[in-house]
């Protein structure tokens, strides 16, 4: 009986001196239970139309040895549209469906009951329009009371809309510290999202743009009098990841950061790539060109923009 | 040496893992207010505000502890680590106290000292050591231990000291303990079994404590008590009840540092391991060398009870409070929890092995847990004070009458707030204090407000700030990296997604403020342009 005291104290200080395991999605195959609305797709993704109630799910045997005792449920979605998306940054989600899509962290429990943890499934009008894939991350959650783990898509009284396809994939369960794992299913390309952190922390992007600033001019078709940049460039991400990058164009040489004449366009970043290029349209023989660029992550009390750099390969004097 | 010393220097040994916090300490949330109590005029003033109780417009009893917070910070000339030595040397004799009452009631000498072993070093006491400076919310305990250690004693002291003791002790605590001297016979009764009842001086007690909280209510207190002690404080619903339980027992495991969600995790560096394993020794050691040979005079289940009735009787009232469990009511049981956990030792590893090496692991933990929450939680939270306190000095041109915001920070870290803000009234205090310049307006956010905006002003009301405020108000964003970076502009939406211009303090007028801009390109100016934050709830 006096044991009792010592053995959790041995196992507590073991514990403390474990190591930390390899990376490993819980989710290992692709058994899916698949209902009715939901269709399987080429490259193992999910397609979904119409009212949809109910979820694509696995139902897993919890595996002994959880490290952490927690796991983060990891899902990717992307929306098509046959009435076209508007590029903002106002959530459209009541737009493209009725009630809710989640990734969904859950689990039976030993004494009978479920437990669940969820990260909505909602898009910006821009990340709508993109046609990316975009990256839905579930809060930790702790799993020590679970008997089988539930990961899933639910459809919560959803009906998407007319013309509205919403297409899923990459489902997969891992401990907290896998959840950047490069071997984890994906679909390409995703978009770059923030860590919920860095958006609870209102920190903005750290990464740095290389020194390869690219411009190229072209002509506008039907349009004699305008002329289109091509503007390209590489940012290497930070700890702290940039979501999008913002390019700020005026033609009559004042800053285009706080000039009422300048115009912004957004590009949104994509997971793992560092290369991005937008077109820029203005007006020939316009001048002075000055053109800004900044990486920018939206948190959660806005859009948080690193320092703007002025590339001197894109400035111009005249075009 | 005999065991009131030898317990006396091992206690004081012990506490010693807390001086990891010594560098770093600072006041903490109430304690910029008292520390605004000025002159001895000033202090005097305070004082009777506080014994009405008109320091916060809430009813609460412990204007005692306040007077001490008051008198400590005057004798140590305002230094912070003056008023932590007193609480640290208050605890440790708290400590002391409960094992020498324990052992007084015939609790052997190796489970009493353990008790107050557990008590000095659990995690559930933390939060009071390093928190509220000025206002120790656990003096009350000093006089309640006292007052057992005495009904324990062999010869009984005079009831007046008792009585006397009884009332400092009431006046030094919350109210939620009152329920606390209920204990009282039962201690007698639970663990002085066969003794003679002390009639006489548990009637005094009584008596004492009814003619003080009487006198009190009817003629000193100016604040009704049912709105502003009960009312306001307590839901008295199950939901309440099953919450703060839920909560407790949350707290429990996730102050031992062990589970995932942890308010810290046990990462101990080699002078933590140090420390341990010199106080895991040492405390073996001890409980190892006062082995007796005769057997325990009082029993087990008495003890138990009586630990489990002390516990129960400590938390019940707070079960009902509304809004989450302060940590700080924790300190109460804790003296209980403690002797529970004895009792259960003395039933299962009483062996001459097992004991010590359990008390040896207990107060190796102890200390292992105690330093990762120094480490992570509080000193971390010290340093964004003293991060704060350093940018407002270099604010240019602050003057009486300003508003200053300090948006961004967290929160909390771990089990440590932040140390001032998220008070507005704290917050002023210490901005006035640090820049010597009163009154100033402190908030965290400027808050969109009916077309206007408007800063967080005490726990209830918001105060607008007019356009011509606006340029004597000075904001601060956190940048989550440790730095504070000052805002040039307030950014006021006038449509959906249209921005102008307003300038705040030291920053001149915009060329053009007509000028029209989107958030898009605001954002490339993030660091000077700060964007007011809708009203709670509209978030």
């Amino acid at each position: 009986m006096r044991s009792a005291f010592l053995i959790p104290a041995v196992v507590v200080m073991a514990g403390l001196v474990a190591g930390a395991e390899p990376c490993r999605n819980l989710v290992q195959n692709s058994n899916w239970s698949l209902p009715p609305f939901a269709k399987l797709e080429e490259g193992s993704a999910v397609v979904v139309e119409g009212r949809a109630d109910g979820a694509i799910a696995q139902l897993l045997e919890r595996p002994a040895g959880l490290a952490g005792g927690q796991v983060v449920a990891i899902g990717y979605a992307r929306v098509e549209s046959a009435h076209g998306i508007e590029a903002t940054d106002d959530d459209v989600t009541p737009r493209l469906w009725e009630g809710a899509v989640s990734v969904v962290n859950g689990y039976m429990r030993w004494l009978g009951g479920f437990e669940n943890i969820y990260v909505q499934v909602r898009f910006t009008g821009r990340e709508a329009a993109s046609g990316a894939w975009k990256r839905f991350v579930s809060p930790p959650m702790p799993v020590w009371r679970a008997r089988r783990l539930y990961p899933h898509f639910a459809f919560w009284g959803t009906r998407l809309a007319p013309g509205v396809r919403i297409h899923l994939a990459g489902l997969a369960l891992v401990e907290p510290a896998d959840v950047e794992c490069p071997s984890l299913p994906a679909p390409s390309p995703v978009l770059a999202s923030v860590s919920p952190r860095q958006w609870n922390e209102d920190r903005k992007p750290d990464g740095a743009f290389d020194e390869n600033f690219r411009i190229a001019e072209r002509a506008v078709a039907g349009d004699p009098t305008a002329l289109e940049l091509v503007l390209a460039a590489r940012y290497r991400q930070g700890e702290n990841g940039a979501d999008r990058f913002l390019v700020a164009v005026t033609q009559d040489g004042s800053d285009p950061r706080l000039s009422p004449t300048s115009q912004v366009t957004t590009i949104l970043a994509r997971r793992d790539v560092a290369e991005w290029k937008t077109a820029v349209r203005l007006k020939k023989g316009a001048g002075p060109v000055r053109i800004a660029a900044a990486a920018a992550a939206l948190t959660a009390s806005g859009l948080r923009a690193q320092a703007a750099v002025f590339p001197p390969a894109w400035q111009r004097q005249r075009l | 040496m005999a065991f009131p010393g030898a317990t006396a220097l091992i206690y004081l040994l012990l506490s010693g893992v807390y001086l990891l916090y010594w560098p770093h300490v600072e006041y903490f949330v109430d304690d910029w207010i008292l520390l605004q109590a000025g002159d001895l005029a000033g202090a005097a003033k305070f004082a009777v505000k506080a014994v009405q109780n008109h320091i916060y417009e809430v009813f609460r009893m412990q204007w005692l502890s306040i007077l001490w917070g008051l008198l400590v910070t005057r004798l140590g000339g305002y230094s912070a680590r003056f008023n932590f030595a007193a609480l640290l040397l208050l605890h440790a004799a708290n400590a002391w106290l409960l094992c020498q009452a324990l052992w007084r009631f015939g609790v052997e000498r190796r489970f009493a000292f353990l008790a107050g072993v557990l008590f000095l070093l659990g995690p559930t006491v933390h939060f009071v050591l390093f928190s509220y400076l000025t206002n120790p919310f656990f003096v009350f305990s000093t006089f309640w231990v006292l007052l057992l250690l005495w009904l324990g004693s062999g010869p009984r002291p005079r009831p007046v000291w008792l009585a006397m003791c009884a009332v400092a002790g009431v006046f030094s605590g919350e109210q939620p303990f009152l329920l606390l001297w209920l204990i009282l016979p039962l201690a007698v009764w639970g663990l002085g079994r066969g003794r003679p009842w002390p009639r006489r001086q548990i009637a005094a007690v009584w008596a004492a404590l009814a003619i003080a909280l009487g006198s009190y209510l009817l003629w000193v207190n100016r604040l009704p008590v049912r709105q502003r002690g009960v009312d306001e404080r307590y839901r008295w619903t199950a939901l309440t009840f099953r919450n703060n339980v839920s909560l407790i027992g949350e707290e429990f495991w996730r102050l031992s540092g062990l589970p995932p969600d942890a308010f810290y995790r046990l990462a101990p560096t080699l002078t933590d391991l140090a420390l341990a394993a010199a106080a895991a020794v040492l405390v073996a050691g001890a409980v190892a060398c006062w082995r007796e040979s005769t057997p325990p005079r009082a029993a087990d289940l008495r003890l138990g009870w009586w630990a489990a009735a002390g516990a129960a009787l400590a938390y019940a009232p707070t079960l009902f409070l509304a809004g989450g469990y302060p940590f700080r009511y924790h300190y109460a049981a804790a003296p209980f929890v403690a002797a529970g956990v004895v009792a259960l030792c003395r039933r299962l590893a009483a062996g001459r092995v097992a004991l010590p090496a359990v008390a040896g692991l207990v107060a190796a933990f102890g200390v292992l847990n105690a330093a990762a929450e120094i480490r992570q939680c509080w000193i971390p939270q010290s340093g964004e004070l003293r991060r704060l306190r350093a940018e407002l000095q270099r604010l240019p041109e602050v003057v009486a009458g300003d508003i200053l915001v300090v948006s961004g920070t967290r929160d909390e870290i771990g089990t440590a707030p932040h140390f001032v803000l998220h008070a507005p009234a704290v917050a002023s205090s210490f901005a006035e204090r640090t820049l010597g310049v009163r009154p100033l307006w402190v908030s965290v956010e400027l808050r969109k407000d009916h077309g206007g905006l408007a800063i967080d002003w005490d726990w209830r009301r918001y105060r607008t700030v007019t356009a011509a405020e606006l340029s004597r108000t000075h904001v601060l964003v956190y940048t989550g990296d440790g730095r504070f970076q000052p805002a040039g502009w307030v950014a006021a939406e006038f449509e959906p997604g249209r921005f102008r211009l307003l300038p705040l303090a030291g920053t001149a007028p915009p060329a053009n403020p007509e000028a029209v801009y989107t958030g898009e390109q605001l954002a490339l100016v993030s660091d000077l342009v700060y964007f007011p934050k809708a009203p709670p709830g509209h978030e």
